[in-house]
């Protein structure tokens, strides 16, 4: 599976069916296309650590704008 | 969780909160306007409205079974006042800041949670000075650290004394269980909201039993 697709099941845990997964590309801009607000991305961030077994630090989820920003933390990471 | 210095100033704090609670007096209302004394040691979240710095204090007063911390914004810990700022530290205060993502703070306080410490939150985000009556709009932050715990939530409410010498009430509402309002192991953001105006709901009964206690009391049927 690749990143975008376990990415894609962390949304879903933090979102259920409120997000539309199809919209989610490397491209896509978190608040302003997908509307998170700042507890969405705490929970869309815990979400993803449990996937990736990984631990975010605050400076990371700060600079994260776009799905790709997540990407690369994920690659700097693994 | 603590260096040796903060264990010991963790510990000498609770000390002197529980005899400085019980010096001054403070009394804990169930939501029949009983009083309750607090027997139980198994983690919770405590969810209250913030009046007063000395809230923790007594809140470890009330809790006495319960080894008690607390969650303060980074602004209030980083006070241009010193040793309010080393008290801080040093008693139990697990730091959050709200002006960024800070889930290293979340982090900290689930596993001070999951470490068998409860923790006591004021989730309107800020203190009423004015010792209103009112209560501002729950963050849902609160839910997800006890979603993240996996621990139930205990609302309370309180207001500042009228006088020095009067006893603080405090009204401390039924645990309240996440998974009484989700079917989910984790419970969505849009979940997560709906449970904040549950818990909001709840702490409102609270100050609701509160004022009513006020009432009587002040027509001397207490």
């Amino acid at each position: 599976m690749d990143i975008i697709e376990k990415l894609k099941e962390a949304f879903v845990e933090a979102y259920g069916d409120d997000i539309n997964l199809d919209s989610i590309t490397a491209d896509t801009n978190l608040r302003e296309d997908l509307g998170l607000n700042s507890i969405g991305m705490l929970a869309v961030a815990l979400s993803i650590e449990e996937k990736f077994g990984f631990k975010f630090a605050n400076d990371d989820i700060s600079s994260i704008a776009k799905v790709q920003d997540i990407i690369d933390i994920i690659n700097k990471n693994k | 969780m603590f260096s040796k210095v903060g264990y010991f100033f963790y510990h000498l704090a609770r000390l002197l909160s529980r005899l400085v609670s019980n010096g001054y007096g403070i009394t804990r209302l169930d939501l029949n306007m009983n009083e309750v004394k607090n027997k139980d040691t198994h983690p919770v979240l405590i969810v209250a409205n913030h009046v007063s710095f000395t809230d923790p204090l007594f809140y470890t007063g009330l809790f006495p079974k319960r080894q008690l911390m607390y969650i303060a914004s980074e602004l209030v810990i980083n006070d241009k006042n010193k040793l309010k700022s080393f008290l801080l530290i040093h008693t139990g205060c697990i730091r959050i800041n709200r002006n960024i993502y800070d889930i290293e703070g979340i982090r900290k306080a689930t596993e001070a949670l999951k470490k068998g410490h409860s923790v006591l939150i004021f989730p309107e985000g800020t203190l009423h000075h004015e010792n209103s009556e009112e209560l501002s709009e729950i963050k849902s932050g609160a839910i997800l650290l006890a979603v993240q715990a996996g621990v139930p939530i205990i609302p309370a409410y309180s207001l500042k004394r009228k006088h020095w010498y009067g006893k603080r009430v405090v009204v401390v509402g039924e645990e309240f269980k996440i998974s009484d309002y989700t079917s989910r192991k984790f419970p969505t953001v849009p979940e997560m909201d709906v449970i904040a105006s549950a818990l909001m709901n709840k702490i409102n009964e609270c100050r609701e039993v509160y004022e009513k206690y006020e009432e009587s009391k002040a027509k001397g049927n207490t």
